[in-house]
């Protein structure tokens, strides 16, 4: 899972361990990213 | 276009033509109404109506002795034979 | 029936006609107008891969509206399994059109330029891959071909006699097109109103039999007399499995 810390801007990722939290600057509201995943729609 | 004939007599057909709907239903009937031998043509859309049916189903009353599926066989073959002369018809004009 | 079949453009555009077919009987002139509107196929986008998508609008949205755009369909080169694939790449600041489409196959192409899908803002970026497949209306709208199809009793139009000099004159509106003797002549040009064409006559206006105007505009995917032909054709293949299936 890919996260953006809200309050310094950088990528960040859980590992399930270290809480909700960013390892940089502790900020503890994280913005999830979309996927880097190819997401296929049917149109209908 | 799969047929399952419901009813079958001398001068009586009942037909279901699965899979088709007014646009061809309407234009086999009405040829089939040009028919000399042909008294009676209808068909039923039959929306859910009767036990789910949901596939038209033509029915056919013939005169004068004739075969009702020979005149179904023939309604088809005349509706070729005016498509056939109607492109040909269209194709002059838009030449 | 041996009725004489006889077809006659009154307007002819690229996308557009107008055209009196006489011969047909009603049942026929509908069957072929409900033929054109939903059983002749055109391609359309029917699935969308987004490798990013970072406008405002859900991925969904997009790819209905990349549904909706008409596409270029020559006439009998593709199958209902056929696959076409397009893609498109547009980074804002930047609206991203139809246009933009590019497509893997020469033939198939956006049949307008200038549908916007979506406006871009700086930063945001679209990117996707689409496939487009062969169906027909009666499956989803966007493979209706012809997107105004309809037709109207050619009308004959006689005087009957003088109109009374001092009578009031109601209008009498007439929509389509009228036959004067041998004339057809478009209502358009006396603004539908038989009253400015006949100012001091009465006139009787009658129906003429199995004499249809087809007004029919198309989508852009092919020309007016390509949908129209195969619209017949697809009558003449059911007809043609119906006899296959009755002679059995």
């Amino acid at each position: 899972m890919s996260y953006k810390c809200s309050r310094c801007k950088r990528d960040v990722s859980l590992d399930g361990y270290g809480g909700v939290r960013c390892p940089y600057c502790g900020h503890r509201v994280l913005l999830k990213e979309r996927s880097q995943d190819v997401k296929t729609v049917p149109v209908q | 276009m799969e047929l399952r004939v419901i009813e079958n007599t001398e001068d009586e057909l009942s037909i279901e033509i699965a899979g088709e709907d007014h646009t061809f239903m309407n234009v086999l009937k009405g040829t089939l109404l040009e028919a000399e031998n042909v008294g009676a043509a209808t068909y039923d859309m039959n929306p859910e109506q009767s036990g789910g049916q949901t596939e038209p189903i033509l029915t056919i009353k013939t005169e004068n002795g004739a075969d009702p599926l020979e005149e179904l066989e023939a309604a088809a073959a005349e509706i070729r034979s005016k498509t056939a002369a109607l492109t040909d018809a269209f194709d002059d004009a838009a030449a | 029936m041996d009725e004489e079949y006889d077809v006659e453009f009154i307007e002819r555009e690229e996308r557009s006609a107008k055209f009196l077919v006489r011969g047909v009987t009603p049942a026929f002139a509908n069957g072929i107008r409900r033929a054109m509107i939903a059983d002749v196929p055109t391609l359309a986008i029917d699935e969308v891969r987004f490798i990013e998508n970072s406008s405002v609008m859900f991925d969904e949205q997009i790819a209905l509206r990349l549904g909706l755009v008409p596409l270029s369909t020559p006439p009998n080169e593709f199958d209902e399994d056929d696959v076409v694939t397009l893609s498109l790449d547009v980074s804002g600041p930047a609206t991203a059109y139809s246009g933009d489409i590019v497509s893997s196959d020469e033939m198939v192409q956006p049949a307008e330029e200038n549908v916007p899908i979506i406006d871009l803002k700086d930063g945001q970026r679209l990117e996707l891959e689409a496939d487009a497949v062969l169906s027909t209306g009666k499956d989803h709208a966007k493979h209706q071909g012809g997107v105004s199809v309809g037709y109207r009793h050619l009308q004959r139009v006689e005087t009957v006699g003088d109109r009374g000099e001092f009578e009031d004159v109601d209008p009498e509106i007439y929509r389509g097109v009228i036959q004067e003797g041998d004339e057809l002549v478009d209502t358009e040009e006396f603004d539908h109103d038989l009253t400015n064409r006949y100012p001091d006559q009465e006139v009787a206006v009658e129906d003429v039999e199995h004499a249809f105007v087809f007004s029919v505009e198309t989508d852009g995917s092919m020309s007016v007399e390509e949908l129209f032909t195969r619209a017949v054709e697809s009558l003449d293949a059911r007809a043609a499995e119906l006899e296959d299936a009755v002679s059995l």
